[in-house]
């Protein structure tokens, strides 16, 4: 029924009514003549029904022989669409643009989704495609697409396989991590490794504790940057020797020396609370400014942020990025004294704690220097550390 | 063609003169499918009227109306009353 209505739209149908004497006569005649008739709903002297615009002359016709008249209430379909827009020749050129505007743009790709593992970059990846010619507002086409997988894997070695699936506008990248097949640590195992520990600092060796090789210095002696402290060759009361891994810790005391400065007067930047927001609209590769305003001049940083929205879990090809130029200045700071040596004392707290405390270091002693120089602040602080100062040196034979 | 479409047009009435029946299938008082139909002779929605050739039956009701039809069948639809042979 549904094809039926359709077919009938398209083909154009009117209504009419059929007053006379002998509204029979016209359906008898109609239908005899092939012409098509339905609703047909019949009143004293009065017949209302429906047929195809095509036939309507017919009708007509058909009405004057049955002594009747025809009167066409209303006209429906296609035909009677046209022609009622046929003066409006805008409408009818916007209708085939829109249409051929659709058609031309699903030719595009207008939004990439890369779903990426853990182990690579999404920024990275993206940036690689678009150097290889694959970005949003690219034109589709399989056989490039192809090429950029190809060159991907040729380019980029962590990736193991790359697919690029196309769903209408939008591709979806998948990638997969190139994973090691531990060939590499096989052949390792069927070297001999045999290695050396060696010093990493000057200072006076305070414990050794050597667990396999040769201790090449004692306790209480003085070793300094790069000497050996473990020998990986070890020899037997027999004569012979034998090459190890050494292994092993190595305590001695070590002298560290750091100076941190900060000038008497810097510039120290302010935020102000003046700042310009800047909106655009980006669609279809196309930037349209939201706000009537222009980038300041001045001293101005930028924060940018871009908003993606989506429809149904899909990206739609509108960006919406907005730029807020906040503005500050640079105010001239002049350090008192104690306010240096506090900002100072600060700092060399941050680089105790990230460079000197750990578990095979301590800190046996600490001085410390405050002074002023050529409108600088000093602090140099001189530590007393115990440590362990051993590096493994490895010497790989092979069999 | 005209040629060609009147013979088949005879061809059918001769066809429907030698069989010469009419055939109404009748479901309960709200549908007729009747066959053997040589016109219309009054329509309106409380009566239809059809010629048969050798006799007229006419159908009284309500909301009488007809649903399709062709040269020789048509179905008709609404709240049949009376079936009425008119020699």
């Amino acid at each position: 029924m549904l094809i039926v209505k359709l077919l009938r739209w398209l083909f154009g149908y009117f209504d009419f009514e059929i007053k006379g004497r002998f509204p029979e006569r016209f359906i008898n005649l109609a239908i005899r003549n092939g012409l098509n008739l339905w609703n047909m709903r019949g009143e004293k002297e009065e017949l209302h029904a429906t047929a195809k615009i095509a036939d309507k002359k017919t009708a007509i016709l058909f009405a004057q022989k049955a002594e009747s008249e025809l009167f066409v209430i209303k006209e429906h379909g296609l035909p009677y669409l046209c022609r009622v827009y046929k003066n409006r020749a805008g409408l009818f050129a916007g209708l085939v643009i829109g249409v051929a505007l659709s058609c031309w743009l699903s030719g595009f790709i207008w939004n990439i989704q890369i779903n990426v593992p853990p182990e690579l970059n999404e920024y990275e990846i993206r940036n690689q495609l678009k150097t290889l010619g694959f970005y949003e507002g690219v034109r589709y086409d399989t056989k490039e697409i192809d090429n950029i997988k190809r060159k991907m894997k040729l380019n980029d070695s962590r990736i193991s396989w790359i697919s690029i699936n196309v769903f209408g506008t939008n591709a979806v990248v998948e990638l997969s991590p190139k994973i090691s097949s531990g060939k590499d640590n096989d052949n390792d195992d069927k070297k001999i490794t045999v290695s050396n520990l060696k010093s990493t600092a000057d200072g006076t060796i305070t414990k050794i504790n050597v667990h396999n090789g040769t201790a090449m210095v004692e306790v209480g002696e003085g070793v300094r940057k790069g000497q050996l402290l473990v020998s990986g060759i070890m020899e037997y009361n027999d004569g012979t020797n034998v090459m190890a891994d050494s292994k092993g810790t190595v305590y001695a005391k070590t002298c560290r020396s750091i100076t941190l400065s900060i000038p008497e007067k810097y510039d120290k930047v302010t935020d102000s609370d003046e700042f310009v927001c800047k909106k655009e609209l980006n669609i279809f590769g196309i930037n349209f400014p939201i706000t009537l305003c222009g980038n300041p001049i001045g001293e101005y940083y930028k924060n940018q942020s871009k908003l993606k929205p989506t429809l149904f879990g899909n990206d739609l090809p509108i960006t919406v990025t907005e730029e807020e130029w906040q503005k500050y200045h640079i105010d001239k700071v002049t350090l008192g004294k104690e306010d240096g040596k506090k900002i100072l004392n600060n700092r060399l707290k941050l680089y105790e704690t990230f460079m000197l405390y750990s578990d095979k270091r301590s800190i046996i002693s600490k001085k410390t220097k405050f002074e002023e120089k050529n409108n600088t602040y000093y602090l140099i602080a001189d530590y007393e550390i115990e440590e362990d100062i051993c590096e493994k040196f490895p010497i790989q034979l092979k069999e | 063609m005209k040629r060609q479409k009147k013979r088949k047009l005879s061809d059918n009435n001769m066809l429907m003169d030698k069989i010469s029946g009419v055939n109404m299938n009748i479901c309960g008082n709200k549908e007729v499918i009747f066959e053997g139909s040589r016109g219309i002779v009054e329509y309106n929605e409380n009566s239809i009227k059809i010629n048969t050739g050798k006799y007229i039956v006419a159908f009284s009701g309500r909301g009488l109306h007809i649903r399709c039809m062709n040269e020789f069948s048509l179905v008709i639809a609404g709240f049949i009353t009376s079936i009425e042979y008119i020699m």
